[in-house]
């Protein structure tokens, strides 16, 4: 879906597209009139049809020239060629059917028509507005001296002056009442940078929720739920790891750069929390991942690890990886206690921001089971080429 | 995806501008029903049945009448049924036309049957595909070349039927190529514009990303710094925990699960009334229990933010406005009210035609306009 153009670029645009859609017109009012002057030609054999026919190919020549290379002489050129065109078709036209209301009709105005419509060389409608009018003004000359030179009255030609008002009120229009109606694509304009932006710190927020989840909520939670006494050496080696983590680094930079291994990494801060981790499958592919992919799939897989050993009761759980060149997909598998996933109180951000979030903002989804008393297994699933 | 490019319109890719091209769309409809009713005035002495005359009056009436209507922002998009009605109409018109003076039609070039067709094609160009347009126009051409054919026989003109065909066929053929046209260049000019947006986008994104990176980090670590870091400090520090740390660690990390649950909870929309409140503008409440906003993607997004600033911002000042979001299948339905308007010219226009933009954005989209209050309805499938 777009929401369209921008104020400042209303008028080049609808210009443009004007300036197209009158060339159409006159492709189609040119490639007719050519048409009815072969016809005329083939099937009457008069010379003065086929003299219809050059000076319509010479108009289609100065078009083609007026198209490839827009300027104020290759317009004028253009006008000379369709207001000559205008004068030899009605002179023609006219003499073969010498009615007095005749210069009035469509029959001996289609030069006149083209060059209306396709004569000018900007595209800005102000311009072209007034190039539409001269081109009438030239037919008009052309056809009243084609008139005069066949002794019919002069009468206004009510087609062309149709095509000269059309091409004028949509030009007008243009101009005028198309820039004035796009308050509300300003508005568009301003409301999706915003959304952008929304978006954006949504996702640093997100990211920011999953790091303190994983860190210092989880030592919090660590200290608290152990009590009074000397700190587990573990414990107080993860919380200054940590530490340097949140205060000393940026937090954006550290997710481009993954580290060496990513399963290494995992597996190196579940050992800290006394989990022993068994790895089967083909590891290495997952340093292959886009870097951004890597490290969701590594934060992810050690916030699965944590669970497990904080968790679960186990003393070692596996990491199996395997691929199959689309996806790649990871599976944390422990024997422990088990839990139901459906009665996780709402405030836990466990499985939900530090796994489920991160792996579904690279495009890969997460799929649990645990049965209490059996296990828990958690299967993460990438795509191969996930940002 | 190229079957789906062909189709597009300006309506569909500008729904802004093809609400403001609405009143020429008006204008050259008006334009036909002027038209048809001068020539068969001037034409009287050549109509051999009235009662057609009288009949091509009334289709050209009713073509103008439906593209008038179903090119009305409040009735967006529109279809391409709509399109081959008002051809019908259009054609019947001109066929209606040249039967009324059957055997005494003289010129044949001055009939205005065809300008009649054209001018309809003209008048939806911001509406309909260049496709759509291109064989709206031939199919019309040739009937009324068709028909022109038998017409022809009564002319006082000599000339070969191939030649009446194609003067017959002409206005219809120039001004449906002129909407065809317009159409294709539109379309394309405003893709082009999309694309390089999108360009642009990304550029101005990185920059964007860098900044905002660094305020979340230190939003965040200011948070900590004040309490949980120099708790994890001390007792680092000290290798013991007293009783009163586990206690405040305990404290502290119940404050902290509920703030990084409240931000999990919340979703793009409450951060957008959050900035939209935090300009002074007016009370903003949003109801979405289940967070069915985050299925929107980010055009919807843009569309909703734009209503949502429209309402509560400088253009429409509402006193209040309530948002609420509700599950609807894979997608979800936002309803905003917004009470306490105070009068404004204009207002109307404004609504009808963010109406039209949201219409073209959304699977269903209605809004009810009071005298104080304005209610809008937004339904995305998903």
């Amino acid at each position: 879906m777009s929401i369209g153009i921008p104020r400042e670029q209303v008028a080049e645009v609808f210009g443009r597209a004007l300036t197209v859609s009158m060339r159409w017109g006159a492709y189609a009012a040119l490639g007719a009139a050519w048409t009815m002057a072969l016809l005329s030609a083939l099937l009457s054999g008069e010379p003065g049809a086929w003299a219809s026919v050059g000076v319509l190919t010479g108009l289609a020549a100065t078009l083609a020239l007026v198209v490839a290379r827009p300027s104020v002489w290759t317009s004028v050129l253009h006008l000379v060629a369709g207001g000559i065109a205008t004068y030899v078709v009605a002179v023609l036209v006219l003499a073969d059917f010498p009615l007095p209301d005749f210069a009035s009709t469509l029959m001996v105005a289609v030069p006149w028509i083209v060059i209306i419509l396709s004569g000018t060389p900007r595209p800005r409608s102000a311009v072209a507005a007034w190039w539409a009018l001269l081109a009438y003004l030239v037919g008009l000359v052309s056809l009243a001296t084609a008139t005069t030179a066949v002794g019919l009255p002069w009468s206004l030609n009510v087609p062309a002056t149709v095509a000269l008002g059309l091409v004028l009120t949509v030009r007008v229009y243009d101009a005028r009442n198309l820039r004035s109606g796009r308050r509300e694509a300003a508005g568009l304009h301003r409301a999706q940078r915003r959304v952008r932006e929304i978006e954006i710190r949504r996702e640093f927020e997100s990211r920011a929720t999953e790091r303190l989840h994983d860190t210092a909520l989880n030592h919090l939670l660590a200290l608290g739920g152990r009590g009074s006494g000397p700190l587990d050496p573990a414990l107080r080696s993860a919380i200054l790891h940590d530490l340097e983590l949140i205060v000393g680094r940026d937090w954006s930079e550290e997710a481009r750069e993954p580290g060496r291994s990513v399963l290494q990494s995992a597996v190196s801060i579940a050992q800290r929390h006394g989990l022993d981790v068994r790895v089967s499958g083909t590891p290495e592919a997952i340093d292959r991942l886009h870097p951004e992919a890597m490290a969701a799939l590594r934060d992810a897989i050690t916030q699965c690890l944590v669970n497990v050993a904080d968790h679960s009761g186990a003393h070692e759980a596996e990491v199996s990886v395997a691929t199959d060149g689309a996806e790649l997909t990871v599976a944390v598998v422990d024997d422990g206690s088990g839990f139901d996933p459906d009665a996780v109180p709402e405030d836990r951000l466990g499985i939900r921001a530090s796994v489920r979030g991160r792996i579904e903002r690279v495009g890969g989804e997460v799929q649990l089971w645990s049965t209490p008393g059996v296990g828990t297994t958690v299967l993460l699933a990438v795509p191969e080429h996930a940002r | 995806m190229r079957g789906a490019r062909l189709r597009l319109t300006q309506q569909s890719v500008d729904p802004v501008a093809s609400v403001a091209t609405w009143g020429i769309a008006i204008l050259h409809a008006s334009l036909a029903v002027v038209g048809i009713v001068a020539v068969v005035l001037m034409h009287l002495d050549e109509i051999v049945a009235p009662v057609l005359s009288a009949m091509s009056i009334g289709f050209t009436a009713a073509a103008a009448a439906g593209v008038i209507v179903w090119t009305a922002p409040r009735m967006a998009p529109m279809s391409n049924e709509r399109l081959w009605v008002v051809m019908a109409l259009a054609i019947g018109a001109a066929i209606a036309e040249s039967a009324s003076t059957a055997g005494a039609n003289r010129l044949i070039s001055d009939d205005v049957g065809p300008m009649v067709v054209g001018l309809m094609l003209i008048a939806l160009a911001p509406y309909c595909s260049w496709q759509s347009l291109l064989t709206a126009c031939g199919v019309s051409a040739g009937i009324l070349g068709i028909l022109t054919l038998e017409s022809g026989q009564y002319s006082s003109i000599e000339a070969p039927p191939p030649v009446f065909m194609v003067v017959a066929a002409l206005p219809v053929l120039v001004l449906g190529a002129a909407a065809a046209g317009y159409s294709r260049a539109v379309v394309a000019e405003v893709l082009a514009f999309d694309r390089s947006a999108a360009v642009a986008v990304l550029a101005r994104d990185r920059e964007v990303r860098a900044g905002i990176a660094r305020s979340v980090q230190e939003g965040r670590v200011t948070v900590l710094g004040r309490d949980v870091l120099p708790l994890l400090a001390e007792v680092t520090a000290t290798g013991n925990v007293t009783p009163a740390q586990a206690d405040r660690a305990r404290e502290l990390a119940h404050q902290l699960r509920s703030a990084l649950v409240a931000g999990a909870d919340a979703t793009w929309l409450d951060d957008l009334v959050g900035y939209e409140l935090s300009r002074g503008s007016t009370r903003i409440s949003v109801d979405d229990p289940h967070g069915a906003a985050s299925r929107l993607p980010e055009p919807q997004r843009a569309t909703v933010a734009a209503v949502v600033a429209w309402l509560a911002g400088g253009q429409v000042s509402s006193h209040s406005l309530e948002l609420r979001v509700h599950d609807e299948d894979s997608g979800c339905l936002i309803a905003a009210t917004a009470t306490g308007l105070p009068a404004r010219a204009g207002l109307r226009a404004d609504a009808d035609n963010l109406l039209a933009v949201a219409r073209m954005n959304f699977d269903r989209a209605r809004m009810q306009v009071r005298d104080d209050s304005i209610h809008l309805e937004l339904a995305y499938a998903g």
